[in-house]
């Protein structure tokens, strides 16, 4: 069972879903939704986003049937210590090779925009320490320093979107849903990948307070995260249409290099960008981080007083995923096969987890 | 506590071990301002300067077209860099620009590519080229006519290139813009690339014409126009467009077409029409505009569709020459001047329409944007013979004018 020392207060849960589900995603989906859905990206991306709240809801039923634990936790106590844990490895995967990937592609748009000199390790290695020194603490201390962060990257995330209005044309997403209902329908599926991290929930209700009004908080985290994706899909789109942004790399970096404002205290709107970019994807690290050492911990059966050797254990880990890649187009694949794992996690095998959670649960109160 | 101390040890031990890779001294960097891409051969030329100390012409030429790769030298690429200690320091100075030379250096370098020649240009410099601050990209129109797709990716690659870099096409030779000497300005690349922000009182200056734009033209395979510019040794004067077709020039428009082409794109921010006053033919009335909104609206036809195009400006009357001027400013006098300003900006858009179809065949009204807008099945049709059909579509412009402000006297 987890250890609960504090509490998350409820609201807590929507500042952790929303920098969580942030992360890199909100500077590649513009790019993987545009060669399938053309100029009616934008409305994959709110589709997307629905269907993550559903898949989220199935975490969220699923952690809410057993309030003391964690999900690997519950993966033991529905499969028993076998089946539990062999459920609990592609989870375990798929969350240590998010966290890694992100570290990864975090470095390469860090190069790309602003330390193109740096080698990749050091960034990685200073990244990986910072991320193991704040998970070493607790949940209390991740969700403290998201506290701090939240509202200045969320301001300048919504200030940047309303800037970026004044040179939107309208003409380059149009013609609305001519032809391409097929193309949105397919494109659902990948806009659904950029809101990786909603099962988060399943790691952190048990350290809620109360169970009561979590569900409207994290129901207000997924759509306040739906509505800031979508956006970022929509100015980008307005911006430079979708011709334009199959060429790009990261869109929705590639537009904060677009905004000037000339004779002024502030020419550029890069600083902003970096407010963004550096704390959403710190947090998401961090995040993935701490539900990766849940995973190992119970995983191996890690005594609480060890559980530091497990954080530890990640610097190590991290590092060599970050590394891996052997350049930025590899990583991008690497980073698309863990989203497929996370689709079929998500979508298959969290529901299927649910009903079985449920029959045995009814089972049990029938005994 | 040793923990704490342990931990702060290793930060800083790693702030050491990870010294700033992309620490470049301030003094080092050479801000490249402006960028002139010629046509090689010829290597261009830089301006008469006679009893100058610096090398002649042979020995630049020698330097600047080093071999640089297997290929043959097609381009020749010129970078500004301002030479800081010469730049005005103090307001008293400012317009001292001539009596001190030139406060840039011009380097150029030939070669077939443009980051391989930036690398070579460092063989002469001890700065280190930085774009970060790059202005302007000057291209001359013998390399604008071959293509702009060939010559682009290192401005767009390159993490330091930005896209609001105002690109402009020279008439004649590129590096002769930057080898100017402005009268007021420090550096001939930022003169040049604050012309485009006159846009907003001169409606024959294209202002929506940087980097970015140009890509997504480029990359959407739209049709497009780019400013043109022209200089004498302390002057640069924006002179209209080059227009293209694809990624190719095909040709120049002047001032009047550029006016126009704004006015039908809706980009006009501004500027002056003139128009005979209705009381006198030799009198001129002006009107300074203020608002302009264009609407274009496809009308189906036998076979295919027209084009609506309803332009409604308003404005302030600016001027009235030629012919008595008081006591002539009745509701009629209005009415009548609004009557002629619009049928003289009727008859400009007809005539600068047709040419375009007729010389040019290119689409830089971007009628097929509205199109594939508003009629998708249609252009799904006709999309891969659009350039043919373009030349022979119809239009029907209409131009509302309606005058808001007649100014201090009546």
């Amino acid at each position: 069972m987890a250890v609960i020392k504090e509490n998350l207060k409820p609201i807590q849960i929507m500042t952790i879903t929303v920098s969580t589900l942030l992360g890199v995603n909100i500077f590649t989906v513009q790019h993987e939704l545009v060669v399938i859905a053309g100029q009616d990206m934008w409305l994959s991306a709110i589709l997307g986003g629905l269907l993550a709240y559903a898949g989220g809801l199935s975490l969220y039923y699923l952690a809410k049937l057993y309030p003391k634990s964690n999900l690997p936790e519950i993966f033991i106590q529905l499969g028993g210590k076998i089946i539990g844990r062999i459920i609990l490895i592609p989870f375990m995967v798929y969350v240590l090779l998010y966290g890694g990937l992100s570290l990864r592609i975090f470095t390469q748009v860090t190069r790309v925009f602003l330390l193109d000199r740096t080698p990749t390790y050091a960034i990685v290695l200073l990244m990986c320490v910072v991320v193991v020194y704040v998970v070493n603490k607790n949940i209390y201390t991740i969700s403290n320093v998201i506290d701090l962060l939240f509202p200045v990257f969320m301001g300048a995330l919504v200030l940047f979107i309303f800037i970026t209005l004044r040179q939107a044309d309208i003409y380059r997403i149009e013609p609305i849903l001519f032809e391409n209902t097929r193309g949105v329908i397919d494109s659902i599926i990948p806009a659904y990948q950029a809101f990786s991290g909603y099962g988060i929930i399943a790691y952190i209700l048990c350290y809620m307070q109360t169970i009561k009004k979590t569900f409207k908080w994290y129901t207000i985290g997924m759509t306040v995260t739906t509505i800031l994706i979508s956006a970022s899909v929509l100015v980008t789109l307005l911006n430079f249409g979708p011709d334009e942004i199959k060429t790009m790399v990261y869109p929705f970096l590639a537009l904060s290099k677009t905004i000037e404002f000339s004779n002024t205290l502030v020419e550029r709107l890069e600083g902003f960008m970096v407010i963004i970019w550096i704390p959403v994807t710190f947090i998401t690290i961090t995040v993935f981080t701490f539900a990766s050492v849940r995973n190992f911990v119970t995983l191996l059966s890690v005594k609480p007083k060890y559980e530091k050797f497990v954080v530890y254990a990640h610097l190590p880990l991290l590092a060599y995923i970050g590394l891996y890649s052997r350049n930025s187009l590899e990583a991008l694949k690497y980073f698309d096969y863990t989203q497929v794992l996370a689709t079929y996690l998500g979508l298959i095998a969290s529901p299927a987890l649910l009903i079985i959670a449920l029959i045995k649960t009814r089972r049990e109160k029938h005994a | 506590m040793l923990k704490k101390y342990l931990f702060f040890i290793m930060m800083v031990g790693l702030m050491f071990i990870f010294r700033s890779w992309d620490r470049v001294d301030i003094e080092t960097r050479g801000y490249v301002l402006g960028i002139a891409i010629d046509e090689y051969p010829p290597m261009p030329y830089g301006q008469n300067n006679p009893g100058s100390q610096e090398a002649s012409e042979e020995e630049k030429r020698k330097f600047e077209s080093m071999e640089l790769d297997i290929n043959r030298p097609r381009y020749a690429m010129t970078i500004q860099f301002p030479i800081i200690k010469k730049a005005t320091m103090t307001a008293a100075s400012v317009g001292g620009g001539n009596s001190q030379g030139s406060k840039t250096w011009q380097l150029t370098q030939a070669g077939d590519s443009f980051v391989d020649m930036n690398e070579e240009i460092t063989s002469r410099t001890d700065l280190i080229p930085y774009y970060e601050h790059l202005q302007s990209i000057i291209i001359s129109d013998a390399v604008a006519r071959k293509g702009l797709h060939d010559i682009l990716d290192f401005f767009v690659r390159d993490p330091e290139m930005r896209r609001r870099v105002k690109v402009f096409i020279s008439k004649g030779e590129a590096k002769r813009i930057l080898d100017v000497i402005p009268k007021i300005e420090d550096y001939s690349a930022i003169y040049l690339s604050r012309l485009p922000l006159n846009a907003k009182v001169n409606s024959r200056i294209l202002h929506e014409t940087d980097l970015g734009e140009l890509l997504i033209s480029l990359h959407s395979d739209q049709d497009f126009v780019l400013p043109s510019v022209n200089a004498t040794k302390d002057e640069i004067k924006d002179c209209g467009c080059a227009i293209f077709k694809n990624d190719r020039m095909v040709g120049w428009g002047d001032e009047i077409d550029t006016e126009v082409i704004k006015l039908i794109r809706d980009k006009s921010l501004g500027g002056i029409i003139t128009a005979t006053s209705p009381n006198d033919e030799d009198g001129i009335i002006s009107l300074k505009i203020t608002n302009v909104k264009t609407k274009i609206t496809p009308v189906p036809q036998d076979s295919g569709y027209s084009f609506n195009i309803d332009v409604q400006i308003k404005g302030n009357l600016a001027e009235i020459t030629n012919q008595e001027i008081h006591g002539i400013l009745t509701e009629d006098f209005l009415k009548k001047s609004e009557m002629n300003f619009s049928m003289a900006v009727e008859e400009r858009c007809r005539k600068v329409i047709r040419k375009i179809q007729e010389e040019y065949g290119a689409d830089i009204f971007h009628l097929n944007t509205v199109l594939k807008a508003e009629k998708p099945a249609y252009w799904k049709r006709v999309k891969d013979q659009w350039r043919d059909i373009f030349p022979t579509v119809k239009t029907n412009v209409h131009v509302g004018i309606m005058i808001r402000q007649i100014g201090n006297s009546r």
